[in-house]
């Protein structure tokens, strides 16, 4: 059986130390990815601790059809869709495509752009994409996050959207074509 | 095979393509100068992107989580809890043995009525007595601390000011010292 189920299993039978396993497993994933899409530390932290009370309290409503990292993700991203609503800040959509400007636009192939991520070093670049990480719209840094940071497939990703894998598979492309092209747009601006 | 999209590039990066696909793309890679140099840069971004530094969380956050979910109760001194089960275990088997017996509950609270007065009034006298001793008790105390002042006062006549400075400073923190290590001693129950 599956460990998370097993933990499930157990922290519905009252089991105290089975909901702590869980919390230690997905602390870590969970903080590194509301705290990227927050940008508080405190704040995030509070987000992270309802999450995990909130995945308690319904967790009988939990189906183990699912998997239970994505779940959980998917109480993860509604909480800070809900945060964002309470403090009247706009709530994503994924259904919209962006370009540099905001506009909406087709997803388009680059032509040879003079390479800008290749000839910095790997730190700078890391540095560099915290830094653009924050113009991305948040439908997109979400993916970003998610995919990279958090490691999940694009199937997991699909799963939390409820939306096809292909479609998931270009916005993270898109994010990614994003970052360069506002690492390169600061570059030259610096 | 033409030159790659941008989703090409990116799922060969990320070892996502069949190996059929995977063939193609390399051997067009072997002969496209302009794609390579695109799957190169867009490398160091996903290796950049998949290294980022973590976010560090405080060593008791599964603890503060923990006790969020489940709050724990400061539970009753051990004393209170066996005098409320001797109390009701005392009271089911007075119960127990009026509903066995036959008897009737009746006889039993006028027999209780018959006792309780007398009870009563022998406990009146008891607190009245011990009311008494307790007033000769403060009266006692009263002309110690009145005795002990008068002498301190005394003291201080013959004690230069540092020394009465350096004494009540002594005191206080001596004082402060006995009510922080009673207050430890009479909290019960978890701190969460």
């Amino acid at each position: 059986m599956n460990e998370d189920i097993e933990f499930v299993q157990k922290a519905l039978k009252g089991e105290k130390k089975a909901f702590e396993m869980i919390i230690q497993k997905y602390q870590s994933p969970l903080i590194n990815y509301v705290g990227r899409m927050v940008k508080e530390n405190e704040l995030a932290r509070d987000i992270t601790q309802g999450v995990f009370i909130k995945a308690y309290s319904s967790l009988h409503s939990y189906r183990q059809e699912y998997k239970f990292k994505t779940w959980l993700f998917k109480i993860a991203s509604n909480s800070i869709i809900d945060y964002w609503r309470k403090k009247k800040i706009d709530a994503f959509s994924i259904d919209q495509q962006y370009n540099l400007d905001g506009n909406s636009v087709p997803f388009q192939i680059p032509s040879g752009d003079p390479s800008v991520v290749k000839t910095v070093e790997l730190q700078e670049a890391r540095e560099r994409i915290e830094e653009v990480l924050e113009k991305l719209p948040a439908s997109l840094k979400e993916l970003f996050i998610w995919r990279h940071i958090n490691d999940l497939s694009y199937k997991e990703m699909a799963e939390i959207k409820g939306i096809p894998v292909g479609t998931i598979k270009n916005r993270v492309f898109q994010a990614k074509e994003m970052l360069r092209k506002y690492m390169e747009k600061d570059r030259w601006d610096a | 095979m033409g030159c790659l999209t941008i989703a090409q590039i990116y799922l060969f990066i990320e070892n996502e393509l069949a190996v059929d696909e995977v063939q193609k793309i390399q051997k067009h890679l072997s002969t496209c100068a302009k794609c390579r140099n695109m799957l190169e840069e867009r490398q160091v971004l996903v290796q950049a992107a998949d290294t980022l530094p973590q976010i560090e969380l405080p060593p008791n956050f599964t603890q503060q989580v923990m006790a969020k979910i489940f709050p724990s109760r400061i539970p009753f001194p051990v004393w209170i809890r066996a005098a409320a089960g001797g109390l009701s275990a005392l009271t089911f088997a007075f119960f127990l043995f009026f509903v066995l017996s036959g008897k009737n509950l009746a006889d039993l609270f006028v027999s209780i009525n018959k006792f309780l007065l007398p009870a009563l009034r022998t406990l009146s006298i008891g607190g009245v007595k011990a009311f008494k001793l307790l007033w000769h008790l403060i009266n006692i105390i009263a002309q110690f601390l009145d005795i002990a002042l008068k002498g301190f006062g005394k003291l201080m006549t013959i004690l230069s000011p540092e020394v009465q400075i350096g004494i009540v400073t002594v005191t206080l923190i001596a004082s402060s010292l006995i009510f922080l290590a009673l207050r430890k001693k009479l909290l019960f129950g978890e701190n969460t």
